[in-house]
């Protein structure tokens, strides 16, 4: 009996180590991984992964290179960004040829709308409102505190030791953003989308857009039926659109703002 | 039967040990980037523009466009001058 059990814990502790999971060892590395990995990804390093996301978005879609709707959504982009002089970011936008409707942001700056949402919008105020939701996610460094987070668990603290921004750590650099691509595909938490809403209103407030252009957009889309292509691409990855709806009344005081709605059938060519 | 016991309990306890020590290599096997995704395989059948992930996959890159991205500026007149035309602020 004593024979037997004895062989047992020999059994177990051995067969644990052929694993290469159980040890002492990888108890304490994981350890010092958790701490380590809470040191977070600086604004330089978050744009070298953001970089390479929107380098993946470019590849996934390719650019929409029409000059009037290029030009008419960076103009658009630009007068929103002024309202942030303190933004760390340097920031870039540009059309995916695509069909489906959608917007992206990848750190860093990188905002992208689709030709498919493009075409969905019906004034400059809700171009704005899109864009402005975007730049939200991106100075709300949604992407790089879910990496922070993600770092945490799997304990992927290379990071740590070495900077993103170091060549030799390239590799890393490519699985962070195989991370952020998939969160942007996968979509972000209720809190992020909240929070990303309320940055879109206070831009188009600052700027002297209609303030309620978000809200008209939500509403416009999540009119559609859930199992419309539409609904599946913009609500999968920007979910929870009554939540957001109500969430968003509070924010808004219809203190009046442009649509710019003339302009927008004149200057955008995907304008229905 | 004690014997038979002790032995069923130890297969149990070693079974659940194996599978407590090999579950982070499964849950990352099943979260790998490698994994075919349903996306890619669907892609084949209905064409790449209808899947919200597009064509490709997190390895691809088009450094050509994205520089022409990070290159493409119109002048702060033109900016003002949009602004201004526009009502904003």
């Amino acid at each position: 009996m004593k024979k037997n059990i004895f062989w047992l814990f020999v059994l177990i502790i051995f067969g644990g180590q052929a694993f290469g999971q159980i040890g002492l060892g990888d108890i304490l590395e994981g350890g010092q991984q958790i701490f380590s990995g809470l040191r977070g990804i600086s604004v330089e390093e978050e744009g070298k992964i953001g970089r390479e996301m929107a380098a993946n978005l470019c590849a996934r879609f390719g650019l929409y290179e029409s000059s009037p709707a290029w030009s008419y959504v960076w103009l658009v982009g630009k007068s929103l960004t002024r309202q942030i002089p303190e933004t760390r970011y340097n920031y870039h936008f540009a059309i995916l040829n695509t069909a489906i409707t959608n917007a992206f942001s990848a750190p860093g700056g990188y905002v992208f709308i689709t030709v498919g949402l493009l075409a969905q919008l019906k004034d400059e105020a809700e171009l704005a409102a899109v864009l402005g939701h975007e730049i939200g996610h991106i100075e709300k460094r949604h992407v790089a505190r879910e990496m922070e987070k993600s770092k945490v668990i799997s304990g992927t603290s290379q990071l740590a030791k070495k900077s993103l921004l170091d060549n030799s750590n390239r590799q890393l650099v490519e699985q962070l953003s195989g991370i952020g691509v998939d969160l942007l595909f996968k979509g972000f938490s209720r809190g992020d989308e909240f929070e990303a809403d309320a940055v879109a209103i206070e831009l188009l407030k600052k700027t002297g857009y209609d303030a309620a252009g978000l809200k008209r957009v939500l509403q416009r889309l999540s009119g559609e039926k859930s199992d419309s292509p539409i609904y599946q691409t913009m609500f999968r990855t920007h979910p929870f659109p009554q939540e957001r709806i109500k969430k968003m009344e509070t924010l808004l005081d219809y203190s009046g703002g442009v649509t710019n709605s003339e302009r927008f059938s004149r200057l955008s060519p995907l304008a229905k | 039967m004690n014997r038979k016991k002790v032995f069923l309990g130890g297969v149990f306890i070693l079974s659940s040990a194996i599978v407590y020590a090999a579950w982070p290599n499964w849950k990352k096997l099943l979260s790998s980037p490698t994994k075919p995704k349903t996306a890619t395989i669907v892609a084949g059948v209905r064409g790449l523009d209808t899947l919200p992930e597009g064509k490709g996959d997190n390895t691809s890159r088009d450094w050509a466009a994205l520089e022409k991205m990070e290159s493409y500026s119109l002048s702060a007149e033109e900016l003002n001058k949009f602004i201004q035309e526009g009502g904003l602020k």
